[in-house]
């Protein structure tokens, strides 16, 4: 079997008993962004010294007996907002151009020490400001989106360019790809992963995590870039579990929320069977499923944006002054507008994020859940050629970027760590997946849950037809 | 309270100016409608009541403790 087809884990047992090199499997990566990157451009550029250095000194190590764990030797991509010492962060945008990152962002270096092999940086939707990253194509149907900001990461993976990539969810970034391309993605809880050496969308909305093929893989790159980082004022000093350690424990006597509004108005209908089919697998499998109203639901997306807007805005304030001809014309407007918003809107946000928080907690300690799920993306990958609305069947016309980010706010919003996982695939052959998002820092119980459901199905073996 | 009326070209400019923000009449024609909406949007963030709200000072580990 193709090495490149293997899971994170397996590929792992494989370099670890040297039945293969990580020169090798870096060297079958490349090759294959070769192959398919003229149908996605899912990578800005591919690091191809510094990977194969990393890749020789991964195999000596190995020669010599000394492990770093799983993703000792295995060809991984960060997103194009990550900074690698000595390359351009680019952002994919032309405002970049001349940009030369000093040094690895917290993340990479945490990679790099875990041994991993970074073998390019992917694409993003412009500043990841956006839900489509128009450069790329979606591994199952290239004239179609991979879905944003982390489209470039999420087709690279889907791919089997490599066997793990990180992105970044302000409004959904992880988790709307990875629902597009049938990937897992973990959007952690706020403060959990270290944002330093990230080019910032929204500092109060940002998070990073990884995007895999399993949820094991995605439990694994986790571990990895998981922890307290002093620089990072939204990092929090709170121990690191072992996110592997319940992964096969089932889901036997959890209780899981499903909510009666919000998560399910104006999804579409093969999202919504697929999703409520999820759940009853789920019960089937031992959970018990617990009818919830998510509270405050019509202040959740209008907070995400008060907050989005004006903090996305504050960053490129001066970069918008000196360069505005340089960036894409949505993202350029999405700066202009933040800059018109009223400083009140912008607190009125705050001051609800705080009762919004408030209000979840109380619902999860209520009805004692373990976890809330929903739709991971409320409508499969629209066409490239479509990306401005998408018109329900109830007639209503609802621009892409909302269809798509409104039922990522919550995690946003709350800072809550939420989990996408592969759910099956429309009469058309498009992914669809579900959220599970779970109570602050509990990302062993999310990955347990996904991790139960995942074992039901062949969904995350599927590749698509490249 | 006043009738809000749909914003103008205009009106964006003058913002803008405000913002020390350079916008062309075209382009702030452009953003007039997209700017209304989203302010609509913010509606529902109406201060009623959050009277004794405070506002998050910051972001710092907004889960931690």
């Amino acid at each position: 079997m193709d090495a490149l087809h293997l899971s994170l884990h397996e590929v792992a047992q494989a370099l670890r008993a040297r039945k293969l090199s990580s020169v090798e499997l870096a060297q079958a990566a490349l090759a294959r962004i070769q192959a398919t990157e003229p149908k996605l451009n899912a990578f800005v550029r591919t690091t191809e010294r510094r990977a194969l250095a990393a890749a020789e000194q991964a195999d000596r190590e190995l020669a010599a007996g000394h492990w770093r764990g799983a993703l000792h030797g295995v060809p991984v991509a960060v997103k194009d907002l990550y900074d690698m010492a000595g390359l351009p962060t680019t952002a994919s945008s032309k405002v970049r151009h001349d940009h030369v990152a000093g040094q690895d962002a917290a993340c990479v270096r945490r990679l790099a020490q875990a041994g991993a092999v970074i073998i390019g940086k992917t694409h993003t939707h412009e500043f990841a400001y956006g839900v489509t990253t128009p450069t790329t194509g979606n591994p199952w149907d290239p004239e179609r989106t991979p879905g944003g900001s982390s489209g470039g990461s999420a087709a690279a993976v889907a791919a089997r360019d490599c066997f793990l990539a990180l992105g970044t969810d302000t409004g959904g970034s992880i988790r709307i790809p990875a629902g597009l391309c049938g990937l897992v993605g973990l959007k952690p809880t706020f403060g959990r992963v270290s944002r330093v050496g990230i080019t910032s969308l929204s500092w109060s909305l940002d998070h990073a995590g990884p995007l895999a093929r399993t949820v094991a893989d995605a439990a694994i790159g986790l571990q990895a870039i998981a922890g307290f980082d002093a620089r990072d004022t939204g990092s929090a000093d709170v121990p690191v579990a072992d996110y592997l350690a319940e992964l096969e424990l089932g889901v036997q006597g959890l209780r899981i929320g499903v909510p009666h509004n919000f998560f399910f108005a104006h999804v579409d209908a093969e999202v919504e069977r697929a999703v409520r089919a999820a759940l009853a697998d789920l019960e089937r499998a031992g959970a018990e499923l617990v009818d919830v109203e998510i509270p405050l639901d019509e202040q959740i997306v209008p907070v995400e944006f008060g907050l989005l807007m004006p903090e996305a805005s504050s960053y490129h304030q001066k970069m918008l002054r000196e360069r505005a001809d340089l960036y894409g014309a949505d993202v350029r407007a999405l700066l202009e507008l933040g800059e018109m918003l009223p400083a009140t809107a912008y607190l009125a946000a705050q001051r609800r994020r705080t009762q919004i928080k408030a209000a979840w907690q109380q619902m999860f300690d209520a009805a004692r859940l373990d976890a809330l799920i929903g739709p991971a993306v409320a409508a499969p990958a629209a066409l490239r050629t479509q990306l401005d609305v998408i018109t329900w069947p109830d007639g209503t016309v609802e621009p892409l970027i909302n269809a798509y980010a409104r039922l990522e706010a919550p995690g946003n919003v709350t800072g809550l760590p939420s989990i996408a996982v592969p759910c099956g695939f429309t009469a058309g052959g498009l992914p669809v997946g579900f959220q599970a998002l779970g109570r602050p820092f509990a990302e062993a119980r999310i990955v347990r849950i996904a991790r139960a459901y995942e074992r039901l199905h062949d969904w995350s073996t599927r590749a698509p037809a490249l | 309270m006043e009738e809000q009326k749909p914003l103008t070209a205009a009106d964006l400019v003058a913002v803008a100016r405000l913002c020390r923000l350079p916008l062309a009449d075209a382009r702030a024609a452009a953003l007039a409608s997209e700017l209304g909406n989203i302010l609509a949007l913010m509606d529902v963030l109406d201060p009623e009541n959050l009277a004794d709200e405070p506002p998050a000072i910051g972001y710092r580990a907004q889960w931690e403790g």
